[in-house]
């Protein structure tokens, strides 16, 4: 069986369980199907507050690699508290992306790291949609909010979007398409790295 | 021939006199000019104690309205041979103050349908109709630009007696509510019903008295 | 009604949760943040959790436009005309009219974000500079200070809008900052007119609004550099009123505040 490890144990700068979260990626890696005998870990980078809500989610080494900031869980309206709606909802969507590389079309998809981000945002798009397929309360118009700003306030990205968010299956090859299409393939390179949050992590 | 028109055109049935002289009118106008700002100041006043958001936005603006009723009045006023706008900007009564301050009394957040009520279902209607009177009695000739002001305060009027009358509606949505509703506007229609409206008895005109009968 | 509504009686619906300043001053995460390169914090599609941020910053214009409503209401009926001619309340009362429409613009931009009225939380300091007793000390807080950290926010909000090709964003700060200009240029006259044999009176009033600034540019949340977030908006402060001193001591103060968040970092750093 693989193991299943949250970080750190325990918090100390925010309102959080480790038990938890623990519980509830164990719950819903089984729900979603991923394999039991692969590695978990997911370290929440506590002293990142919300609104810096960042996620990353790889497979290395053949195991499962997964770390948001703190602000992913945190509750909207109340510094520092654990809010289980979002924690489930964030969780979902990480697992949903690894499970994608494992075996559901993204196999060969560069690490969170490089991705561009008009590549992240779609797969972000197709990963919301299904989230919200599986009962979650998703806001899809903040979704779409998202991908405008990094595929353009235009009909294309939003028929784009709107393809990405209802189809159950997609390849990693799709979604460079999708960038190509809707001209997030020609933005110039960011000047910032997509890691840039955890790099100055100290967790 | 002769090409000389005749001063006023066919369709131009204008008369003289008004019914109100220029003392009366300036008398009248202090009057409104004192329950425009009475009525502004308690809604800017408002905003801040009522929780319902659209209630607060409409509100805002109703402000800014009355507000502008008064400057219109303002500005008016020195055109009466009134230059001292302050002496002349009075309640018509004792009883119109006791019905501002009756109507300006709650505070509290779930207070909001009586808040309205005393608006919008006895003051601005009650401001409506001696607006009214006074555009239609007033010379078109000699008073024009107080049936400007008249006119546009009115159309204000109206629209914002609209837009209260459908958040009444909207809030007033159970048995007890329309009891209180109910109970606020009779309170307060008795108030301004002992002040004679809102530039005291005559605010409306008065019914003549029944003529003798004749042979 | 009374006068002189308190900060505590402000009336909300269930949607809106009040944050205490306190939590967010003494939060544990601060000093570990200091410490964080994410970058450079001016509003760039490049930013980390830049959508996020942006719908976070729109909640707290939105809820920052209900207070400004609010106290330019409250103004209209705290004074008596001594000490609040009807001039002035007749300007206070057009601001009423303007921060409704704020309001309902927010609304609508909230809707274009995709956040929720209510959705993070919402701090009532604009509110408390409008509480103050003193007419001329509230339009130098809340008509000086505070609408012209407006005229900033706002700008820098269109920026973000024209960089990311987002046309409603755009419009509707442009909109909103016009308007704002306005505000402060009411702030800055009456503040003449009703401090001009006063010269005591005025200087407090500004002293009051230099603390306010001050509060706003703890942190280096505004500036004139790319490390600030919100951009000081010179061209717009100068049509408001605001003289090229003024807009110098605003950044000599926004710098301040920047020095000041370094050493707690330099300290924080040493410390661990």
């Amino acid at each position: 069986m693989g193991t299943i490890t949250v970080t750190p144990d325990p918090f100390n700068l925010v309102e959080f369980d480790t038990a938890t979260i623990r519980r509830l990626v164990e719950e819903i890696a089984g729900s979603l199907g991923l394999p039991t005998d692969v590695d978990i870990s997911l370290t929440v980078d506590e002293a990142v507050p919300h609104p810096i809500v960042a996620t990353m989610a790889d497979v290395v080494d053949g195991a499962i690699d997964l770390w948001c900031t703190g602000g992913c869980f945190e509750a909207r309206d109340k510094t520092r508290a654990f809010s289980e709606r979002h924690a489930r909802a964030e969780i979902t969507a990480m697992l949903l992306r690894t499970r994608d590389r494992l075996s559901g079309g993204f196999e060969s998809a560069p690490s969170d790291a490089e991705l561009l981000p008009g590549e992240r945002t779609a797969w972000d798009c197709y990963t919301m949609g299904r989230v919200g397929a599986l009962g979650h309360n998703v806001h899809r118009q903040k979704r779409r909010y998202d991908f405008r700003l990094q595929h353009g306030f235009t009909d294309a990205a939003d028929a784009a979007f709107d393809r990405l968010w209802a189809t159950p299956s997609t390849t990693w090859g799709a979604i460079r398409e999708v960038c190509v299409e809707t001209g997030a393939a020609d933005r110039p390179k960011p000047k910032l790295p997509a890691d840039l949050v955890r790099r100055g992590s100290r967790v | 021939m002769s090409t000389a028109r005749a001063p006023f055109a066919p369709w131009d049935r204008r008369e003289l006199p008004g019914i109100f002289g220029v003392e009366e009118t300036a008398r009248r106008i202090g009057n409104y000019r004192w329950t425009e700002m009475r009525l502004f100041e308690a809604l800017g006043g408002w905003v801040a104690t009522i929780p319902e958001l659209d209630v607060k936005m409409v509100l805002g603006r109703h402000c800014y309205h009355h507000a502008w009723h008064a400057e219109l009045w303002t500005k008016r006023l020195p055109e009466l041979r009134e230059m001292n706008v302050e002496r002349m900007t009075q309640p018509a009564n004792d009883e119109m103050v006791a019905f501002v301050k009756a109507l300006t009394e709650p505070e509290a957040p779930e207070l909001t349908i009586e808040k309205l009520v005393g608006v919008y279902r006895v003051l601005i209607p009650r401001t409506i109709a001696a607006y009214t009177y006074h555009l239609n009695g007033t010379s078109a000739i000699t008073d024009s630009p107080t049936q400007r002001s008249l006119s546009h305060a009115l159309q204000d009027e109206f629209e914002g007696w609209r837009d209260g009358e459908m958040l009444l509606q909207s809030l007033i949505d159970a048995p007890d509510k329309v009891e209180r509703a109910i109970r606020r506007q009779g309170e307060l229609e008795a108030l301004i019903t002992a002040a004679g409206g809102i530039t005291g008895p005559g605010s409306i005109g008065s019914q003549p008295a029944p003529e003798e009968a004749t042979v | 009604m009374k006068r002189h509504l308190p900060e505590s009686e402000l009336a909300r619906d269930e949607r809106f949760r009040r944050n205490k300043i306190e939590d967010q001053i003494f939060d544990p995460r601060n000093i570990a943040m200091s410490t964080r390169d994410l970058g450079p914090a001016q509003m760039a599609v490049d930013r980390p959790a830049i959508s996020e941020r942006s719908r976070s910053l729109m909640h707290g214009i939105f809820v920052g436009e209900i207070q400004a409503l609010e106290g330019a209401g409250r103004t209209c009926y705290d004074f008596d005309d001594a000490d609040a001619p009807f001039a002035l309340k007749l300007d206070m009362a057009r601001q009423c009219w303007d921060e409704s429409r704020h309001v309902e613009i927010s609304c609508k931009l909230a809707e274009h974000m995709g956040s929720d009225i209510g959705e993070y939380g919402e701090s009532t300091f604009l509110y408390a500079a409008a509480c103050n007793p003193d007419p001329v000390m509230r339009l130098c807080g809340v008509n000086r200070a505070l609408e012209g950290l407006a005229i900033d926010v706002f700008s820098s909000m269109k920026a973000f809008g024209e960089s990311t090709q987002d046309p409603i964003l755009t419009y509707c700060e442009d909109w909103m900052l016009a308007d704002e200009v306005t505000h402060v240029k009411m702030g800055s006259d009456w503040l003449r007119r009703l401090t001009d044999t006063d010269p005591d009176r005025r200087e407090r009033a500004l002293e009051f609004q230099r603390t306010v600034d001050k509060v706003f540019s703890l942190g280096g949340f505004r500036g004139e550099s790319e490390e600030n977030p919100i951009q000081i908006t010179r061209r717009f402060r100068e049509l408001a009123g605001f003289s090229t001193e003024e807009c110098d001591e605003l950044a000599e103060i926004a710098a301040q505040a920047m020095e000041d968040a370094r050493t707690m970092v330099a300290a924080a750093a040493a410390a661990s």
